[in-house]
């Protein structure tokens, strides 16, 4: 097809048609394509490859990340990590956090680059170029919107844009190609609700493409849809448990997201990729003229290419990027836009108020349309030299707006991310902690801040992910003047009227020991002069000292289990959702109260603290909703043993 | 021949009708936004008087409607997260210098019109509202700015406060030069392999 790989044939079985076109096998994608695309990558991260660990807005990559609570849908945060997080957990425990972190961001840049290479390839089919795929890959693998969402932390859009350009074609075939429907909508969803709400948008688009199967198929179609939803169990039902028992007050809402978008050039700036709300965070924000020329340079090839999407792909893909597209710019578009606001403070609509991060279909169209559009101008008959030049340019120019818009990515995500260092006291703090382990109070009191130790940029507070467990830190991420609290944290109320009275000097460990907090994490930064209630408090001791951290010990710690006359039982993690705990009378855990804690067969309160009240009794104490989570689990594990079983034999049949 | 040129025409003319469309809708959709929240890095005043370099995360929170001035030039200055109803101190540091006081509205935001000192030498300076938060503890916010000769403040919109967010990226010449490469390049492959064909096709 002279875009310089094999044909299925060549690699000896039998051409696979997909969506009337013959499937273009893994294998046929060249080695150059995965060199280049394995340059482009350590060129993107450059920097960032060093040892040490990646922080940046919410990026926060270290050496040893904790398994999120969410995994067994254990509050008081929304689970937006999981299951992902949890293997990414415990692979560090063998290679580092820091290495398995940046060796996958290395291979999902890959990916992304080698699967729109690929798809475009497939769909250019005969009549297309060299040059389509190289475009659509640049443009889909290294422009502003991947290298922005990936620097600042949100590993989900990597995670999903590597994945998606080899799965769109089996989501749209949910019918007829089940097994591997099944298998890409589990790989999806294993980032959480961003992957799964995306796989099911084009599911369910494939659905309705195959409807002549419904009437012939019925069963096939039910057990198609069923084991969808069984393979997005994994992080549905934490979400769910998560949300029944109750989100933050005042969560924030898509309007404290909304995309930049106030003139006609930041439309276009959209179109290429950018728009993040947070502008001092978008890569290649300096150039905002040649970006909008970038984005209008393929929005334009694009057109051109429109009409080379094979038939059967151009309106399940049409349909899908252009809802994405809607959503993405909801925020601005009167009357929706107050609905979307209230649709995304709730549980389910959380997940989407960061709006811009929608627009994954959309750019997956564009790039491989402006790729199509590039090699239909290539391929233009022309009568004189000179206009066979100007065409000739003009198909170049979307792989220069493409190349314009990668180049500002280049050396650590445009000079963003470099690696940090933690000073020695952040390891001789955790491993106190972890000598004596109990709750951690984070100070400063807020949730993104600028660190010192990582040259002074915005970064979410790093103290829960460094230290793990049960960590106290503030959930109001002040994006807008007036207070919000992200967190159903029993607790806070508690912590935080101490923490005021602390800043005016009060000595506060009995308080915090009775919100049964153990340590002090403080770190020099922000206003963590102000709390001179803390400096100076006899109830606390300094336990490590250092430039860039403290660590207190609450002297007046009352132990993990303790009851009302002082006296203190003993408990045991096996894991999370349950512990060993001695026979005792009515006493508290120091836990953070969740609907759902039992000991034995007795259902737990809530304490005056915000902490789990336990009846007096025996037996284990326990959080009976993982139950229903390790449910969901099983059933998503045996709907992918199912479908990878499928897709093994029928392709032995097929052989 | 004629036929191919026909076909070339009505596919300029609907690449170029869904080009317009696609621009018209988000046209449509730009104006009506602008709600891209508009954040910058608060500091603290220590209980020392002195103002850590680290600052948190504030939204909607302190602006400056012009970021590069001349000295003795007017400009507003807003903010929030006081307590309703409390006076503000605006002051002008580096030399420190009050301009006024303000008083915060119920819901503790502020906005003042201040004359900046016709003395303010040229470069950074900062301005600051000190008051006290809703739980009465000391709160100040600021910003900074650029002060510039008179006659030079037109340059304003390609200057970024100190005090918002990082702001990163590349040089833009050499990016152009870049692409404008890649364009000769590519245009000179796709060229070459036309003319490869061609002559494939005359052979």
């Amino acid at each position: 097809m002279g875009a310089g790989g094999s044909t299925p044939a060549a690699v000896g079985a039998t051409p696979r048609r997909v969506l009337g076109l013959a499937a273009r096998p893994v294998g046929s994608v060249p080695v150059v394509v995965w060199l280049v695309g394995l340059v482009g990558a350590l060129l993107v991260m450059g920097p960032a490859l060093g040892p040490g660990s990646l922080l940046n807005l919410d990026l926060v990559v270290l050496s040893d990340p904790p398994v999120p609570a969410g995994m067994w849908g254990l509050g008081p945060e929304l689970p937006r990590r999981v299951p992902l997080w949890g293997p990414l957990a415990w692979a560090s425990w063998l290679a580092g956090g820091e290495l398995v972190t940046k060796v996958l961001l290395v291979m999902l840049l890959v990916a992304a680059f080698a699967g729109a290479w690929r798809l475009t390839a497939t769909l250019a089919g005969e009549r297309g170029h060299r040059l389509g795929p190289w475009i659509a890959a640049t443009f889909y693998a290294f422009g502003p919107f991947l290298a922005t969402r990936t620097a600042v932390g949100h590993l989900m859009v990597p995670w999903v844009m590597a994945l998606l350009p080899w799965a769109v074609a089996s989501l749209l075939s949910p019918v007829s190609r089940r097994p591997a429907m099944v298998l890409w909508a589990a790989a999806l969803g294993l980032c959480g609700v961003f992957g799964g709400v995306i796989a099911g948008a084009y599911v369910a688009v494939g659905v309705v493409r195959e409807r002549s199967q419904w009437r012939h198929r019925p069963r096939r179609l039910v057990w198609s849809v069923a084991l969808f939803l069984a393979v997005q169990l994994p992080w549905l039902v934490p979400l769910a448990v998560v949300g029944v028992a109750g989100t933050g007050r005042d969560l924030a809402r898509a309007s404290d997201f909304a995309p930049v978008l106030g003139s006609a050039a930041d439309a276009a700036r959209l179109v290429a990729g950018q728009g993040f709300w947070n502008t001092g965070f978008q890569i290649g924000q300096d150039l905002p003229w040649l970006s909008a020329l970038a984005g209008l340079v393929l929005l334009a090839s694009a057109c051109l290419g429109w009409s080379r999407v094979p038939q059967g792909w151009r309106g399940p893909l049409g349909v899908v990027a252009a809802v994405a597209l809607a959503v993405a710019v909801a925020t601005a578009v009167p009357g929706l836009s107050s609905i979307v606001d209230d649709l995304s403070a709730t549980v389910l609509g959380a997940p989407f108020r960061d709006s811009q991060r929608q627009l994954v279909p959309f750019l997956l169209l564009l790039a491989v349309a402006a790729g199509l559009g590039a090699d239909r101008l290539a391929t233009w008959r022309t009568s004189t030299p000179i206009a066979g030049s100007l065409v000739g340019i003009g198909a170049a120019l979307p792989l220069a707006a493409a190349i314009v818009l990668a180049v500002p990515a280049a050396g650590g995500f445009g000079g963003q991310v470099r690696p940090v260092h933690l000073p020695g006291e952040w390891a001789q703090a955790k491993a106190a902690v972890a000598r004596e382990p109990g709750t951690v109070l984070a100070l400063p009191w807020f949730e993104y801040y600028t660190l010192d130790i990582n040259r002074n940029r915005l970064t979410l507070g790093i103290v829960p992910s460094y230290f793990g467990g049960d960590v106290l830190a503030a959930s109001d991420p002040r994006l807008t003047a007036d207070r919000r609290r992200e967190v159903a944290d029993p607790r806070l109320d508690g912590v935080e009227a101490a923490l005021e009275r602390a800043r005016q000097g009060e000595h506060v460990a009995d308080a915090l020991a009775a919100a049964g907090v153990r340590w002090i994490a403080l770190q020099h930064d922000v206003d963590w002069k102000a709390y001179t209630g803390v400096l100076d408090d006899p109830g606390l001791e300094r336990v490590v000292a250092g430039p860039s951290l403290d660590l207190y010990r609450v002297d007046g710690w009352r132990g993990p289990v303790a009851a009302a006359d002082g006296s203190t039982t003993d408990a045991t993690s096996v894991v999370s959702p349950l512990l060993r705990v001695d026979a005792s009378g009515a006493a508290v855990l120091d836990r953070p109260y969740q609907a759902g804690w039992l000991r034995g067969w007795s259902a737990a309160a809530r304490s005056a603290d915000g902490l789990v009240e336990l009846p007096a009794g025996s037996g284990p104490v326990w959080f009976w909703p993982a139950l229903l989570v390790l449910a969901g689990d099983a059933l998503a594990l045996g709907a992918i043993g199912q479908s990878a079983y499928a897709r093994w034999s029928g392709r032995r049949e097929a052989q | 021949m004629g036929r191919t040129t026909s076909t070339a025409r009505r596919s300029i003319v609907g690449a170029f009708a869904a080009l317009a469309t696609a621009l018209g809708l988000l046209l449509f959709a730009a104006p009506v936004a602008g709600a891209a929240p508009d954040c910058n890095i608060s500091r603290f005043t220590n209980p020392d008087g002195s103002t850590d370099l680290t600052g948190y995360l504030q939204c909607s929170g302190p602006s400056l409607s012009q970021t590069t001035v001349a000295p003795g030039d007017t400009i507003t200055f807003s903010g929030g997260g006081f307590k309703g109803g409390s006076e503000i101190t605006i002051t002008v540091y580096s030399t420190p210098q009050v301009l006024g006081t303000t008083v915060a509205d119920a819901s503790g935001n502020f906005s003042v019109q201040v004359t900046l000192p016709s003395n303010l030498d040229p470069g950074a300076h900062r301005l600051e509202a000190s008051g006290v938060d809703p739980s009465g503890s000391p709160l100040t916010v600021s910003l900074d700015f650029t002060v510039v000769s008179a006659g030079q403040t037109s340059e304003a919109g390609a200057v970024t406060p100190s005090g918002s967010l990082p702001y990163t990226g590349s040089d833009v010449g050499r990016i152009v030069g870049v692409g404008l490469a890649a364009v000769v390049v590519g245009g000179a492959a796709v060229w070459g392999a036309r003319r490869a064909k061609a002559g494939r096709t005359a052979a």
